[in-house]
């Protein structure tokens, strides 16, 4: 900074047209959600809005394609599959990283591994799975999907936490009668609330953004996830206006915004975990 | 601290321990034996969905399968129509663009306002705005540029700033501008993680090591090219390692904008296995592509994942 203050300008002018040109989508959808089809027709796409019709069209998006099902199926497809991933990658962690069982870095690496394939490596025999099995087009077939993805991250990243939490506390807990879950529960689980809570973000973000598997192991806008519901929105079919999709676009978001604000720091958290998984 | 528990956290000293403590030899096996059981969810899980799934793609890619009438066994048969299908240079080319223009796009704008936005005022204001885009996720960065692409979108600014050829031009319609499109696109969602990954990684270098530099006089380009580059070297690999795997597995926005057309011209492998499989029902086509993709992501992925393992090792 100490290097002349014309440059340091220099730099904050181009930062601030980069930064503009980023907001600018963003500025477009949200002027655009809010306008009635007829304003968005007849006047160019960047004039503001004439008339403020944001929610009406929120309220159309959200019952049309199913899009409001879909967001509710998110929620709870994201909420029970990340919760469920982290309580069975934690069993799982502790199993290998406390507990030591033997072939433990084997029994890791398979878990750790299934995941690294191409996704587009498992949509066909997992469609063919859940037909057989009854689980196509069903909540529940989404929710052990959903928690199966997100065990193998959860696992790695719990399993590194565990070693570093010292050995006398679980032994003090076993010398007073303590059973290894027991241990588990009230001394390892506390100590990784926070690692759990940025797990449970990113699973959620995770899952909620998946359009792949929502429209592989699912058809009924009853059980679609709400990517895939987003996308039916602006489908050739049933297409809605441009201000409706804008609007469904902004439902769809809505989540992952609140998360980002709302807990920042936690991605910032999760985001070196992810580089550090490298 | 390390010094005093190291030796007690091995296996054997806790077993020992509670030996003393007063458990027999068959109480220790057996609860040996019952330390597998914490790990049978998770193994349920990954091996019966995706180690399954990975033998059996392999497998129903030798297959006529159509998920309809019971698949034969048809040898190399999908692999050697791949090699003839006029389809197959489009996703490749696709799919090598992709990857490319990840790693230079996004990583290397990240890179920039990384170095350009860290320790600068206002870096809070900078890294939300352009961590925006990714945060919203990539179906609604799809159906966002779909409408500012479509006419009604661009077009029409283009039209009132005078700008009659641009104004005509069809982005998502025509070859190869739609896939340029969708890759700006992509950059504008992914710019802002690929920067923040930055941002963990120049946190973790030193700063007495830069300023020390700074004091000797490193200042700009030099500064960058003999300290916070090398410095920031590892960070980079993971970064373009994640970008690679990412780009060739590129589906969602593709599938919200353009679903790999018009005919097939902006598809790539991913959205093609997709369409095989899940639209014409050639699901033991889709599996070969789905394999061969694989070949690729793994051979991209390897020096990465060497590694990796290495590290998760110790």
């Amino acid at each position: 900074m100490k290097t002349g203050s014309a440059k340091g300008t220099g730099i904050y002018v181009c930062l601030a047209l980069a930064a503009f040109l980023w907001v600018l989508p963003v500025w477009w959808t949200l002027i655009n959600a809010d306008k009635s089809s007829s304003d968005f027709f007849s006047h160019p796409f960047y004039d503001i809005p004439r008339e403020f019709d944001l929610l009406s069209n929120i309220a159309t998006a959200w019952s049309a394609a199913g899009l409001g099902t879909g967001f509710v199926n998110s929620l709870i497809y994201g909420v029970t599959g990340a919760a469920a991933s982290i309580i069975i990658a934690s069993l799982a962690a502790y199993a290998i990283s406390v507990l030591r069982v033997r072939g433990g870095f084997i029994i890791f690496l398979v878990i750790f591994s299934g995941t690294v394939f191409p996704l587009q490596m498992y949509i066909v025999p997992l469609f063919k799975m859940y037909n057989s099995l009854g689980l196509y087009d069903s909540r529940l077939g989404l929710i052990l999907f959903y928690t199966a993805i997100s065990v193998p991250f959860c696992t790695l990243v719990l399993r590194g936490f565990y070693t570093t939490v010292p050995g006398e506390l679980r032994e003090a807990a076993l010398v007073e009668g303590a059973t290894e879950v027991r241990v588990l529960r009230s001394v390892y689980a506390p100590l990784s609330v926070s690692a759990c809570l940025v797990l449970f973000l990113f699973q959620f973000t995770w899952i909620w953004n998946d359009l792949l598997f929502g429209i592989v192991l699912t058809s009924s806008s009853s059980v679609r996830p709400v990517m895939a519901s987003l996308t039916s929105l602006m489908g050739v079919y049933g297409g809605s206006s441009l201000p409706v999709q804008l609007a469904g676009a902004l439902i769809a978001a809505s989540p992952m915004l609140v998360l980002f604000f709302g807990f920042r720091r936690f991605f910032t958290e999760g985001l070196s975990l992810v580089a550090r998984r490298g | 601290m390390s010094a005093l528990t190291t030796p007690v956290r091995s296996a054997g000293t806790v077993f020992s321990l509670s030996a003393s403590v007063g458990n027999g030899p068959s109480i220790r096996s057996r609860r040996r034996l019952g330390t597998y059981l914490f790990v049978v969810p998770a193994l349920v899980f990954v091996v019966g969905m995706f180690w399954y799934s990975i033998v059996m793609t392999v497998w129903i890619s030798l297959t006529n399968s159509n998920g309809l009438t019971s698949a034969k066994f048809v040898g190399l048969a999908n692999y050697n129509a791949m090699l003839h299908d006029p389809e197959l240079l489009t996703n490749i080319y696709n799919t090598l663009i992709w990857a490319i223009a990840m790693i230079i796009l996004p990583v290397g704008l990240g890179l920039l306002a990384a170095i350009t936005v860290h320790r600068r005022r206002g870096r809070s204001i900078f890294q939300t705005v352009f961590y925006l885009p990714y945060a919203i996720g990539f179906v609604t960065t799809g159906v966002i540029w779909s409408f500012l692409l479509g006419t009604s979108g661009f077009p029409e600014l283009f039209q009132a700033l005078g700008l009659r050829s641009l104004a005509q031009v069809q982005w998502l319609n025509s070859v190869p501008l739609n896939t340029y499109s969708m890759i700006v696109a992509s950059t504008w969602q992914t710019m802002g993680v690929d920067m923040l990954l930055f941002f963990v990684g120049l946190d973790t270098v030193d700063r007495q090591v830069i300023e020390a530099a700074s004091l000797d006089g490193a200042v700009g380009w030099r500064m960058f090219r003999h300290m916070t580059w090398p410095l920031l070297s590892a960070m980079t690999r993971v970064i373009i390692a994640i970008s690679i795997v990412n780009a060739l597995q590129a589906f969602n926005l593709i599938w919200v904008m353009t679903q790999g057309g018009p005919y097939g011209s902006s598809s790539t492998f991913a959205v093609w296995t997709y369409q095989q499989s899940f639209q014409y029902y050639k699901m033991g086509y889709g599996a070969a592509i789905a394999v061969v993709l694989t070949v690729f992501v793994l051979l991209a992925s390897v020096g990465y994942l060497r590694r990796s393992l290495r590290e998760v090792r110790t």
